[in-house]
């Protein structure tokens, strides 16, 4: 069955701008005098259209690397369209309506109501279950539970990319064991972060994105892409290149009494280096 | 003559005035199929979620809640079997709102249904009411992270 | 060798076909696959990896289609180094996917990659594959991330100034 057009401009809207986070789309689908009505929590006041809409997936995307919404329905006459729809996502990235991420999966409703004009989006009204996601977001896990673990791991990943170091010792072992450190690694927390003052120096703005969040037992293991501006010297030898540089990452640890106590990591080390120039490609 | 479309309309807008917005709990049983389906996601309510009863409690909750509950409609969208309502509801917390005690306070809240109607009868509901903002403007629970 | 392989893809299947279902049976079949690709029984790959199975690129390799592009590319790491062997030190397995850490090891006798001549050494490196499997119990993606820049220091490509970590 064809669906109509003004269906099909919120389908894109979500499928291309949410799930797949491409926003260059965006004036395809708004119209110029678009008004939102119902601007969801943290989005910016004022601003562009382009800006006012590119905030949702911006926010969404951010706190959920992995947010995928699912249509359910729409239902349209006339000018309106009005959508209900499911997002499914894991708190694996920044702070979500005060929250800070903890790993946890979440699954909750919202609708919505679109008036078209001329082909785009004019005026927009929506309805998410915040309450539900909230409730979900702040859920206290189980002492000693996976959802305990994932939640170490994922406030760890976070304080390390808010650079946050002093907060290690509420979730790092003192006698923390790390399985793959840098040459001349002092032990314990100590050595653990002059190991990362080693990426901090060199891109300021390094971030550490999940993709992929497993537990078992006591072992989490996140694999992710990393990101950052090469404005630093790297290890004292490679001087700043300027360019913006991202590489795969995996880091493994485990977990006991809320605190991590060994970690392992495998990085595309050769990927960097061959980025800032230093190794030609293969 | 009327399509379905627009019958099932003035199926929801009588619905809304009658229940809600008058209290005429018993109009329920005339439009609301008795396997009815509700799919109400605000997990704070201990309503049941089948049969007419569930209708029958969310309106009494709120009705009881707030004496003076009324949904203003901002816009009914219905398509075939469907029908939307966009709508703001207001009214007094002058009541036992489920297991809130009333604190007096008035509310302005955004609520949006949606409908599958069949034979006339509305056989299933799902319902985006802004309870987060209702717990703000009541003043419970309204910090991040809180319940 | 041939009979080898075909009685034990049959006692696999007399058990019911290769549904992984438990995480404890993900374990053992993970085990199993490092054990026999370990013993040069590279094949198992066809019964572990599902038709569309892709392994993503990452640590400067391209992404690969299909079972047998990964076991051709795993025959030309057996063909630099013909004593291949990976040594698991941790798996997890959660939901539908599974991650292991371990350390490959072999003797560089072949040309690897067809840029490096074989320099006789032993080398070592650390590396981790992460797999998300289907419903059928099959690997249907893999992600990896392998210290490929210690492995070229220990093949003399590259200059031994420091090694991945932190």
């Amino acid at each position: 069955m064809a669906e109509s057009y003004n269906k099909q401009v919120y389908r894109r809207f979500v499928e291309e701008v949410i799930n797949k986070g491409n926003i260059s789309i965006i004036p395809e689908l708004y119209h110029p005098d678009y008004v939102d009505h119902s601007a969801p929590p943290g989005a910016p006041h004022g601003g562009t259209v382009f800006e006012q809409v590119a905030a949702v997936p911006k926010m969404f995307r951010g706190a959920f690397p992995d947010v995928h919404f699912t249509i359910e329905q729409m239902v349209e006459e006339g000018d309106w369209v009005a959508t209900r729809v499911t997002g499914r996502a894991q708190h694996l990235g920044r702070p979500f309506m005060g929250m800070n991420p903890t790993g946890r999966k979440v699954t909750w409703g919202s609708m919505g109501f679109f008036r078209m004009k001329d082909g785009k989006i004019i005026e927009h009204y929506g309805q998410p279950d915040l309450l539900g996601l909230r409730t979900q977001l702040a859920a206290k896990p189980e002492p000693g539970s996976l959802d305990e673990n994932r939640a170490v791991v994922t406030r760890y990943v976070y304080e390390v990319n808010m650079q946050n170091f002093d907060a290690f010792d509420e979730f790092v072992d003192p006698n923390f064991v790390d399985h793959d450190p840098i040459p001349n690694q002092k032990p314990g927390i100590p050595g653990l972060k002059d190991a990362y003052r080693m990426f901090t120096t060199a891109f300021p703005d390094v971030w550490f994105t999940f993709e992929d969040l497993i537990a078992e037992g006591d072992m989490v293991i996140g694999r992710g892409v990393i990101e950052g501006t090469h404005t630093g010297n790297f290890m004292g030898m490679v001087p700043p290149t300027g360019k913006k540089l991202h590489w795969t990452g995996t880091r493994m640890f485990r977990v006991k009494n809320g605190k991590v106590t060994e970690g392992w990591i495998n990085l595309d080390f050769l990927g960097l280096l061959q980025q800032m120039g230093v190794i030609p490609q293969t | 003559m009327a399509t379905e479309q627009e019958r099932n309309k003035a199926v929801i807008l009588q619905m809304f005035e009658e229940t809600w917005n008058r209290g005429n709990l018993d109009y329920i049983n005339l439009v609301v199929a008795e396997d009815f389906r509700d799919n109400s996601p605000t997990h704070s309510f201990t309503t049941p979620l089948l049969g007419r009863q569930a209708l029958y409690y969310a309106v009494k909750g709120f009705r009881e809640g707030f004496s003076d509950f009324h949904f203003q409609m901002i816009q009914i969208v219905a398509e075939g079997a469907r029908v939307t309502y966009l709508g703001r509801a207001t009214g007094t917390h002058d009541g036992t709102f489920f297991d809130i005690p009333p604190t007096g306070k008035k509310v302005s809240l955004i609520g949006m249904n949606e409908f599958h109607l069949v034979g006339g009868k509305i056989v299933e509901r799902w319902s985006f009411f802004d309870m987060l903002g209702m717990m703000q403007q009541l003043g419970i629970g309204a910090g991040p992270g809180g319940h | 060798m041939t009979a080898t392989i075909n009685s034990e893809i049959n006692s696999s299947n007399s058990k019911g076909g290769n549904q992984v279902s438990t995480a404890e049976e993900r374990k053992a079949a993970i085990h199993r696959m490092y054990d026999e690709t370990n013993k040069g029984n590279i094949e198992i790959l066809n019964e572990m990896l599902a038709d569309n199975f892709v392994s993503y690129g990452g640590a400067g390799f391209q992404d690969l289609h299909g079972p047998q592009a990964f076991i051709d590319l795993y025959r030309t790491f057996v063909a630099a180094f013909p004593d291949l062997k990976f040594n698991v030190q941790q798996v997890v397995v959660g939901d539908d996917m599974a991650a292991v850490r371990g350390i490959q090891t072999g003797t560089h006798l072949g040309n690897f990659l067809g840029m490096v001549p074989a320099t006789g050494k032993h080398v070592e490196w650390t590396g981790t594959a992460i797999f998300r499997y289907n419903a059928e119990g099959k690997i249907v993606e893999r992600w990896q991330d392998l210290d490929n820049l210690s492995l070229f220091q220990q093949l003399g490509v590259i200059p031994a100034f420091g090694s991945a970590g932190g």
